[in-house]
């Protein structure tokens, strides 16, 4: 009679029904992807099982974002209201009117200090550095006197000016309230994962292994590559942020901050060179980080516990002031000589 | 006579069917691992990906993947090193070395960015 081999048979059994359990551990990968829009790259790394629905509703919204936003197109947001003259009131579209609601709210908030109307001041300065000549202070003046938040009066979806050729400037929070429609839709579509706009990243969820989303924070120098730290997500938000050293202004050799004063009318001269919010709402983050660049240190730290979001300040002296409550989650790569303090 | 006893699982085909589902398995753990040893960087020319560089393995090179930009690989990284766009921003980004870093050329549609690596981000800010 033939033996039997219970032990060997046992084990391979078990070796399968193991093999079988693990294979709803495998490591799925995300869906990635990138596009251009609204002046920018758009990337993405999504979770979940509808995500090429997803995918197609985030690029569709993007593009309708860009259209309503953008300062280059006749049909935008700010074309209209250039045209648009105190006799008349302009009728906005339930998005349009949304944003720019959001964006008169900061700009009344700040005192001016961070102002959605500023886009002529930007047109000037754009044109000198084409001329590569700086504007004479009559140009600035000029410019100043067609800027100021209160020249607009909005009620519901209905706008009016009280002075004509006001051209808006959506630059400091269209993005951030993109990252907020778009996080809206992965939060529909039951995914999770990241979209990635510029200075802004939209996180929902975590990884399928459970463990959290880990952004590194850009060193904040032109020509140099590479993070100076990294931000492990702690809970689902919106990262924005601002800084003079990607995009500048270079007039006669010199460099300027693309992010401009109101009040001087001329590029900001920021104590940071970096400032990065944490937000659950994109729309904030954003706005935040554009008016914390025209505040003194002092002033940024108040305005992150007014708003109670979360910040990494990079000061031009290699100082970094982070939320204490961002402890856990931040981590200083080494030997960049950053002086480090939690507040 | 005796009965004979009947499985539902013959020991051969049981272990055919273990061996290779374990095989299976510790490809998909471990390949992961093995392919983010080395970091990738993909070039995108509007909505084309036009190549695809391992520049743990790339020699050194400057190529043109569009008419007036010009991208080099040295020593692990990748970076515009001109571009007849106005702003220069593709430029100013640097060379790039880290997952999750990107660099973009906006006017003539150009981008890189570095897809894969050793590195513990997911994108850079």
């Amino acid at each position: 009679m033939k033996r039997k081999r219970p032990f060997l048979s046992r084990l391979l059994c078990l070796i399968f029904i193991l093999s079988l359990c693990l294979t709803g551990c495998a490591a799925k990968a995300p869906v990635t992807g990138n596009f251009l829009a609204m002046d920018t790259l758009f990337s993405y790394s999504l979770y979940g099982e509808s995500t090429k629905e997803a995918i197609k509703e985030i690029q569709k919204k993007s593009a309708e974002l860009e259209k309503i936003f953008s300062n280059t197109s006749d049909s935008g947001l700010p074309a209209k209201v250039f045209d648009l003259t105190p006799e008349k009131e302009l009728i906005l579209e339930e998005e349009e009117a949304l944003l720019l609601s959001e964006a008169l709210s900061f700009s009344v908030e700040s005192g001016g200090v961070f102002d959605v109307t500023v886009g002529n001041l930007k047109t000037l300065w754009n044109t000198a550095e084409k001329n590569d000549k700086l504007p004479d202070q009559s140009e600035i003046d000029l410019a100043k006197k067609r800027c100021g938040f209160g020249f607009l009066q909005q009620k519901d979806r209905t706008l009016s000016v009280l002075e004509s050729g006001i051209l808006l400037d959506f630059g400091g929070i269209a993005k951030g309230y993109a990252a907020d429609c778009l996080q809206k839709l992965m939060v529909e579509h039951h995914l999770s994962g990241f979209i990635s706009l510029g200075g802004c990243i939209a996180s929902v969820g975590k990884k399928p292994d459970g463990s959290s989303f880990v952004f590194g924070l850009q060193i904040p120098r032109t020509g140099v590559s590479g993070y100076f730290a990294t931000l492990k997500m702690p809970f689902d938000g919106v990262l924005s942020t601002s800084g003079n050293y990607e995009r500048f202004y270079e007039i006669d050799g010199k460099k300027y901050s693309q992010i401009l004063d109101p009040f001087t009318g001329r590029p900001t001269e920021s104590e940071f060179l970096s400032v990065t919010v944490l937000s659950e709402d994109g729309t904030e983050s954003d706005a935040l980080s554009t008016w914390m660049m025209l505040c003194s240190k002092e002033e940024a730290v108040s305005l992150a516990k007014e708003y109670e979001v979360l910040v990494i300040l990079v000061t031009n002296e290699n100082k970094l002031l982070v939320s204490k409550e961002l402890e856990p989650y931040f981590s200083l790569q080494p030997g960049l000589g950053y002086e480090l303090s939690f507040v | 006579m005796q009965k004979r006893e009947r499985r539902f699982f013959s020991l051969p085909l049981l272990t055919t069917l273990s061996v290779l589902l374990f095989c299976s398995l510790l490809i998909t753990f471990l390949l992961p691992y093995v392919t983010e040893q080395g970091t990738v960087a993909e070039i995108w020319v509007d909505d084309r990906l036009v190549r695809q560089v391992d520049l743990v393995s790339a020699e050194e090179e400057v190529f043109s993947p569009c008419e007036g930009v010009e991208i080099a690989i040295r020593e692990q990284t990748i970076g515009f090193v001109s571009s007849d766009c106005p702003d220069q921003t593709c430029v100013h980004s640097g060379m790039l070395s880290k997952k999750g870093e990107v660099a973009i050329c906006l006017p003539k549609g150009v981008r890189i960015l570095l897809v894969a690596g050793k590195d513990e981000i997911d994108a850079m800010l």
